[in-house]
């Protein structure tokens, strides 16, 4: 069941980013572009969902691997190279533990400790910490459709991967790591002036919420918020390329509320704002719920992720009063036009966003997780709760947040690794001196070597 | 049925004949050998092929001038050969095509050496006699040194010298450790000597699987003996290039192949040879992929490319399993027709561009999309991407290294992957990048050379793959490689055959 409301979010999202596409882009050749190999994308996440063995998963991870870099580098050539580096180290390690265990592995549970490298590879892809290095520079660097592909499925089926080798065991050491990512996305995310790359980061801290759901065992709420965010993701990156398309800029210190102008993009980003707030009538709240439910044995990892929905409440106060806030008027009173196509695709992602928030229980039913009272006036207060705190500190501290710089992250070092690379080759280099003596006494003495060894 | 045991005679017999026809012909009628090269070229690619099929189903042995094993020389064809003779067959004949039609019409003055190159590949590939082997390396190498120097610019002589230099040397070290091996069991057949190396002193057979190594290392262009390859590819033209990179260097390891599992399949002492091949097979990897890195011409970075496959080759062969070898084998394939696809596409941008600087190649893409497109496919399987042909030959080998335990070369293969994305992407953003607008205005409209045979090793890149993924086929490179790893069929045949 799982793998078909994966499918399902990956279809939802995919035909979004089309409808997007026809508007994000001016000319047709890049439109054409970018609706084939969505499709192409769209048809390799397939392919890994319902695959039988973990070689046939890690082919269509690479493929779809493959067909996102190529919609990156149209527009953004370095940041996919850095991209796709970064995902074929990950599938390395990955196929490195489907070879530790046997080959024709069917997909499923992964016992031992080949465990730890099927985690790594596919940590990679999900962004855990430490190996989140390429998140914020990919989801957002790419092109507003594209980063909607990469947040909203592409690391879903990474996370899609490590549910299936838990296999439903706990490992704390995930929740762990789930709380670490959904507190540190919040606080990277809180001083962004980029609003995708502002976006990118609570990719990486509502991943956590997923890794910690996972990591107690509940593959229910892990799936739930796979699909609310995806969903909710999918149009906050859509909203941000509205802005772009429209105003030319996504930098929140320069759209100085101008993006008020931009009715359907302004409701509907307030409608996936609270949907990633938590907040009751939209999917959030139901995922939260799903995703809090197995920690109860984890109460530090519970306070974590209440502290981290807080910061995001913030952090989207501050994304829509900058954006779509009180502020500036454009010039001259000429009015701005939003993009129809991209609307489209808003819309495409938030009607799910509202039904299911109406009806939290259906799915939440076929996701095989607990009966509950979801409206019980303990939680409704709660999600209301969290949501004024933030928003009042919000309000408390709106000035110093826009003087916050943002914390060093792991990829001041992964971006040191290229000259660090450099310097690790010139050792061969200098063996090829072009001296024939030289060659000629490596070969000798690699002779006399060989004899020795094979005594 | 129609198969018989002379059908392995015709792939010697008739590039050897054609060279010395062809270049007479040459002095009398020149104006009329493209159509003799191209005769030679489809009768010797066909009788490659048919020895090819012959020795598939059952071992093949012929004894030369009728006599016996103990004194004379025996032609073995088993599937190991096979499928070696496969990739002599058409590599060769694509080779040949480049060599002689699409480039320069001047090269057919090599034609003679070109036919005895072939004749001499296909020797090593059929003879069962260790010295024979020796005799044949030194006519392919003769011919390779001339062909590989013959552009005439003074970087190709110095790496042609270099070559020669180093294959001499190789050759020394061919013919040490087959002395050796003589002294000490007093025969030089390959099968008599299997079962005879008892009686070889442990100290000889040390020292004589060094020479081999050594020998056959410096022919391969296996670490530390890779040194004068990077040179003597990239200097070469492009066909040669081509035949040198994609079937001669197999050759080499088609002969490491039967000489270690023949003769040195377990060793005595601390380390055994596989051992050794799989260290050194990590660290030629290493220093292929790492030296590619930066390289700023194209052929070259193609030849350090050609190194580093050798090292998976090594790895495979290392790892003494059906799968490993067997896993060699395909990638054996898949890696001859990728590169020489790709030094064909890199020959057609340099006449084109007049540079083998891979910065000036900008634009290629909006020009030539459906070579460029060919070229893009070979490099990533090449590099190992999912579906296409050098991914699962990878995986194979990942699988039996893995499977044997040496984790460090399992990890040294998973990793080839990155290292080499991170030298190909570079050069296929520039070729599908913006073009100077001077070069624009003059090459547009110039048809790419050898283009359509771009297109078909292109698309073998995605045909390969049906070697592992349709069930059976690839269960046929695992029984080659058992053929190789246990050779009792291969000595039963030839000790039991009796003399016609």
């Amino acid at each position: 069941m799982d793998r078909h409301i994966l499918a399902f979010l990956a279809v939802l999202v995919s035909g979004a980013s089309v409808l997007a596409s026809a508007g994000y882009f001016s000319s047709p050749e890049d439109r054409r572009f970018y609706s084939s190999w969505t499709a192409v994308f769209l048809l390799t996440v397939l392919g890994c969902l319902f695959s039988a063995s973990w070689l046939g998963y890690l082919v269509f991870l690479e493929l779809s691997t493959a067909a996102l870099f190529f919609l990156t580098a149209r527009k953004e050539p370095r940041t996919a190279f850095r991209y796709l580096t970064a995902q074929l180290a990950g599938a390395a390690l990955l196929l490195g533990g489907i070879a530790g265990a046997g080959g024709g592995l069917a997909f499923g549970p992964v016992e031992g400790d080949v465990r730890l490298l099927f985690i790594l590879g596919l940590g990679v892809k999900t962004a855990l910490p430490g190996l989140h290095f390429w998140l914020p520079e990919t989801h957002g660097r790419a092109p507003a459709p594209v980063s909607a592909l990469l947040s909203g499925v592409a690391v879903k089926t990474g996370a899609f991967g490590i549910l299936t080798a838990l296999g439903g065991v706990p490992s704390p050491g995930l929740v762990a790591a789930g709380a670490v990512m959904a507190l540190w996305g919040v606080i990277q995310a809180l001083p962004q002036h980029d609003a995708k790359r502002l976006l990118a980061y609570h990719t990486v801290s509502q991943l956590g919420y997923v890794m910690a759901s996972a990591g107690a065992g509940g593959a229910a709420g892990a799936v739930y918020h796979s699909l609310a965010h995806g969903l909710f993701k999918g149009c906050l990156f859509l909203c941000a390329g509205s802005l772009e398309k429209s105003f030319g800029t996504r930098d929140l210190g320069l759209l100085e509320g101008r993006g008020r102008e931009l009715r359907w993009t302004r409701w509907l980003f307030w409608l996936s704002a609270a949907a990633i707030m938590g907040l009751p009538g939209t999917v959030g709240y139901g995922s939260k719920i799903f995703v809090k439910e197995p920690l109860g044995s984890w109460p530090l990892a519970g306070i974590a992720l209440a502290v981290a929905n807080g910061g995001t409440v913030m952090s989207f106060c501050k994304m829509g009063y900058y954006a779509f806030g009180p502020g500036k008027r454009s010039a001259g009173g000429r009015s701005v036009s939003e993009s129809g196509w991209m609307v489209l695709g808003m819309v495409l992602l938030s009607v799910p966003v509202v039904v299911l928030g109406l009806f939290p229980g259906v799915l939440g039913r076929l996701l095989g997780g607990g009966e509950q009272e979801l409206f019980s006036a303990g939680k409704l207060a709660e999600s209301l709760g969290v949501f004024c705190a933030g928003a009042a500190l919000f309000f408390l501290f709106r000035k110093r947040l826009g003087t916050l710089g943002e914390l060093p992250d792991a990829d001041r070092l992964t971006d040191r690794l290229p000259a660090f690379f450099a310097r690790a080759v010139l050792p061969f280099r200098r063996l090829q001196g072009g001296y024939l003596r030289e060659y000629l006494l490596a070969a000798v003495s690699a002779a006399l070597l060989l004899a020795v060894l094979l005594f | 049925m129609i198969f018989s045991d002379y059908w392995m005679l015709w792939p010697i017999v008739v590039p050897l004949a054609a060279a010395f026809v062809l270049q007479v012909l040459d002095y009398f009628v020149p104006e009329r050998m493209e159509g003799w090269i191209r005769i030679s070229a489809v009768v010797t690619a066909a009788a490659a092929l048919g020895a090819s099929f012959s020795g598939w189903n059952a071992v093949r042995v012929l004894h030369v001038g009728g006599w016996a094993a103990e004194l004379g020389i025996i032609l073995v064809t088993d599937r190991l050969s096979s499928v070696f003779l496969l990739v002599s067959s058409l590599g060769g004949a694509a080779s040949a095509w480049t060599v002689f039609f699409p480039f320069r019409r001047e090269n057919r003055r090599f034609c003679g050496l070109f036919f005895i190159l072939w004749g001499a590949l296909n020797g090593i590939l059929v003879t069962g006699d260790l010295f024979n082997m020796y005799v044949f390396f030194e006519i392919l190498a003769v011919s390779a040194y001339v062909l590989a120097g013959a552009a005439m610019t003074r970087e190709g002589l110095e790496a042609g010298l270099k070559y020669l230099v180093l294959g001499t040397v190789g050759a020394l070290f061919l013919l040490m450790g087959t002395a050796l091996l003589y002294m000490g069991s007093g025969t030089l057949n390959l099968a008599l000597l299997s079962s005879a190396m008892e009686s070889v002193p442990r100290g000889a057979a040390a020292a004589a699987a060094a020479c081999l190594l050594t020998g056959l290392g410096l022919k391969m262009g296996m670490f530390p003996f890779h040194f004068w390859l990077p040179d003597a590819h990239s200097s070469a033209s492009t066909g040669v290039s081509m035949i040198l990179s994609g079937v001669v260097v197999k050759a080499s390891f088609y002969a490491l192949l039967r000489i270690v599992f023949l003769l040195f399949p377990a060793g005595s002492g601390f380390f055994s040879v596989p051992d050794i091949l799989l260290a050194l097979g990590v660290l030629s990897l290493a220093a292929g992929h790492l030296s590619a890195q930066r390289q700023h011409d194209v052929k070259r970075l193609l030849a350090w490319s050609t190194v580093a496959h050798m090292g998976y080759l090594l790895i495979g062969a290392g790892c003494a399993s059906p799968l490993g070898i067997g896993g060699a084998l395909l990638h054996a394939l898949n890696h001859g027709a990728a590169k020489m696809g790709l030094f064909l596409g890199a020959g057609g941008l340099y006449s084109l561009s007049g540079s083998r600087n891979w910065r000036s190649f900008g634009g290629a893409a909006s020009r030539h999309p459906r070579e460029t497109g060919a070229m893009a496919l070979l490099a990533a399987s090449l590099a190992g991407i999912p579906p296409l042909g050098g991914f699962w030959s990878k995986w194979m080998i990942l699988l039996a290294a893995a499977e044997r335990g040496a984790w460090v070369a399992a990890l040294a293969v998973a990793a080839g992957t990155v290292l080499s994305c991170l030298y190909y992407v570079p050069l296929f953003f520039v070729l599908y990048g913006p073009s100077r607008p001077e070069v624009s205005a003059k090459k547009s409209g110039a048809p790419f050379p050898g283009g359509r045979l771009l297109l078909a090793l292109g698309a073998s890149a995605v045909l390969l793959a049906l070697l592992y993924l349709v069930p059976g086929l690839r269960e046929q490179f695992v029984s080659a490689g058992t053929s190789a790893l246990v050779p009792d069929a291969y000595i039963g045949n030839v000790l039991g055959r009796p003399v016609p």
